[in-house]
């Protein structure tokens, strides 16, 4: 398997049980469309939550939720409203998250971004 | 947190104030500007990044929101990287007093964090001088003396960002920049070579000193070859030396056009500006998307000089109207109308005809009257009008060019211009104006009486000449300086004899 989604695996995996001690509870993970994929689909509440799951083991590219961009962040967009039409929750509020996780080692730095954009 | 700084920006030739408010709250990493900027101040983003970076400070992970208020007011140029480089260290804790709440920042920075320059630091300073609050301008040191120029502004010039955070942080004294303006003028030296280099054309010459005293608009006609170039040139060497208000005045536009620099950050010689008869309108009125002063406002307080002014293109000829008579020009764009003062002296050379010999006393003119007149009729009226000393330059015989007369000294001429010059001034000290060229029509009954003589004389010549009210007006205050020359405040009837000798053209019919 590809090194590089062993490691989002693994970050996700973190990202999951954190979110799960924070009250969340998981709906969905790795949800797929046509448009790409959500890592996390959650409820936190009353709030429907999209969790994007950042993971690195370096700063050489700069921090992990500074790869956030605008256009990813416009792609997840348009993947939560496909899911909203497709399963058609019954959810009047819905928020995005980042979940930015550093591992270095077996040291491991969490961060959680609530309503990210 | 949120940080507010002070910062500055131009307006035409006025400064504004600025506040540039900078908000760091947790959040996706992100930097967003707003508040009308242009495209160089939306830049300003990266340069802020990368210097903050490179000068050893942290730049925040974090979502920084900076708004430039007003909102309304259109922001340009590079001048907002330093104000929101400081909001963004203040906001981070990376400044450990409030001394940068006291003061206002202006520049732009390097990807190294060094300090750059920017247009109108003197205006700024003048602006904030006014409004006297004891705050502090930090400047770019290229920009120091310049700004260090105005009294009661209390400037402080720095080379980058480093110097100015440790100054920030009361780490390091920077004493404010006092500029003595007085020491700049030493440098100013006339040249009297040229004109005393001219042999022969007396009159001509004669004609140049009393437009160097009083300020007036010259044209000088004459065949190719004649020396009306190097005559006009040569008026610099003649022309009283610039007083300090007038050099403040003259260096505050070239501050605005970004044509000050750190060695000369104040113009002490009387501007002598040369544009090519192909110069569109914009650049010889002053204009562009984002006004910036044209080659009339350079020339203030000194001489705009057209050679070959039936070359110039009729549009950019025509423009010359309003300012000629204002002494000011309003550019009105979309965004915007701004007023630049355009004080000049015009002088300007033209041959008679399209072959140029037309009156020569050798050569004979091939011209057709229709082309003459057709080449003449680019020059129209009512610019013509507004030209005070219309001058023929002759050729000269072999014999003239030959005869060891130079005329008197350039340094004799230039003193009795001055003193010429000191008088007008003085007089007109309650009007705020320094030569009679600007005494504006109903000031001309205050400040020159003509005698009972001079005012027969002028009736006669009104009515023969056919000459209009403004023209009548010119010729007055030519008159006065004649005067002036002679050290007399009553004009009399030989001084406007001699002031009606100077309007050529309009004696002249083809």
């Amino acid at each position: 398997m590809d090194k590089r989604k062993v490691l989002g695996n693994r970050g996700e995996e973190i990202a999951a049980k954190y979110l799960e001690e924070q009250g969340y509870k998981i709906l969905a993970r790795n949800y797929r469309c046509l448009l790409g994929e959500i890592d996390i689909i959650a409820c936190d509440n009353e709030d429907l939550v999209f969790i994007e799951v950042k993971t690195r083991t370096n700063l050489a590219f700069g921090l992990p939720q500074e790869s956030i961009t605008r256009s990813k962040q416009f792609r997840i967009r348009k993947i939560a409203l496909h899911y909203l039409a497709e399963k058609r929750p019954l959810y009047s509020k819905y928020r995005f998250d980042v979940v930015s996780i550093l591992l270095n080692n077996e040291e491991c730095q969490l961060e959680l971004f609530r309503n990210a954009f | 947190m949120l940080a507010l700084v002070k910062s500055l920006t131009l307006a035409g030739m006025e400064a504004a104030k600025i506040q540039v408010e900078v908000d760091v709250s947790s959040g996706l990493p992100s930097f967003d500007l707003v508040g009308l900027p242009d495209t160089a101040v939306r830049e300003s983003k990266e340069r802020v990044r990368t210097a903050i970076k490179n000068s050893g400070f942290e730049f925040p992970a974090k979502r920084i929101t900076v708004n430039l208020a007003p909102a309304d007011l259109k922001k340009e140029g590079p001048g907002f990287d330093l104000p929101i480089a400081v909001g963004i260290l203040a906001c981070t804790g990376q400044l450990n007093s409030d001394l940068w709440q006291d003061c206002f920042f202006i520049g732009e920075l390097s990807l190294k964090g060094d300090l750059r320059s920017i247009p109108g630091a003197l205006s700024m300073a003048w602006h904030l001088a006014q409004s006297n609050r004891g705050e502090q301008l930090i400047v770019p040191i290229d920009n120091g003396h310049e700004a260090g120029l105005i009294k009661n502004a209390k400037i402080v010039a720095v080379s980058d960002l480093r110097e100015l955070v440790s100054f920030l942080n009361g780490e390091l004294t920077i004493e404010p920049l006092t500029v003595n303006p007085e020491d700049f003028f030493l440098r100013a030296k006339p040249n009297g070579a040229e004109f005393d280099m001219i042999r022969g054309q007396g009159g001509v010459k004669r004609g140049l000193e009393i437009a160097a005293a009083g300020g007036h608009n010259v044209l000088l006609m004459g065949p190719p070859g004649a020396g009306k170039t190097l005559l006009a040139r040569s008026l610099t060497s003649i022309l009283p030396p610039l007083g300090l208000q007038e050099a403040l005045e003259v260096s505050r536009i070239y501050s605005v056009a970004g044509l000050l620099t750190r060695e000369h950050p104040l113009i002490v010689e009387r501007p002598f500006r040369t544009p090519h008869h192909t110069a569109s309108t914009a650049s010889v009125i002053g204009g562009g998307r984002t006004p910036k002063p044209g080659e009339l406002s350079l020339a203030t307080h000194g001489i705009l000089f057209l050679d070959e002014l039936l070359e110039f293109r009729r549009d950019v000829l025509e423009a010359l109207r309003q300012p000629l008579e204002d002494r000011r020009i309003t550019v009105t764009r979309v965004q915007a109308s701004y007023d630049y003062p355009a004080d000049f002296m015009l002088v300007a050379t033209a041959n008679p005809c399209p072959c140029g010999y037309y009156g020569d006393r050798e050569r004979e003119c091939n011209c057709t009257p229709y082309q003459i007149q057709k080449y003449r009729n680019k020059l129209s009226g009512p610019l013509l009008d507004r030209i005070d000393l219309q001058m023929e330059v002759p050729r000269l015989s072999l014999e003239e060019l030959q005869a060891e007369d130079n005329g008197e000294d350039a340094q004799a001429v230039r003193e009795r211009v001055t003193v010429a010059r000191r008088r007008q001034t003085e007089r007109l000290r309650s009007h705020g104006l320094y030569c009679n060229a600007q005494i504006k029509g109903p000031m001309v009954q205050e400040f020159c009486p003509v005698n009972e003589e001079g005012t027969k004389l002028l009736h006669r010549a009104f009515a023969q000449l056919g000459l209009s009210m403004r023209a009548h007006h010119r010729l007055i205050k030519i008159a006065r300086t004649i005067a002036d020359l002679e050290g007399s405040e009553l004009i009399t009837g030989s001084h406007i004899a001699e002031a009606l000798q100077y309007r050529f053209l309009d004696r002249q019919t083809i």
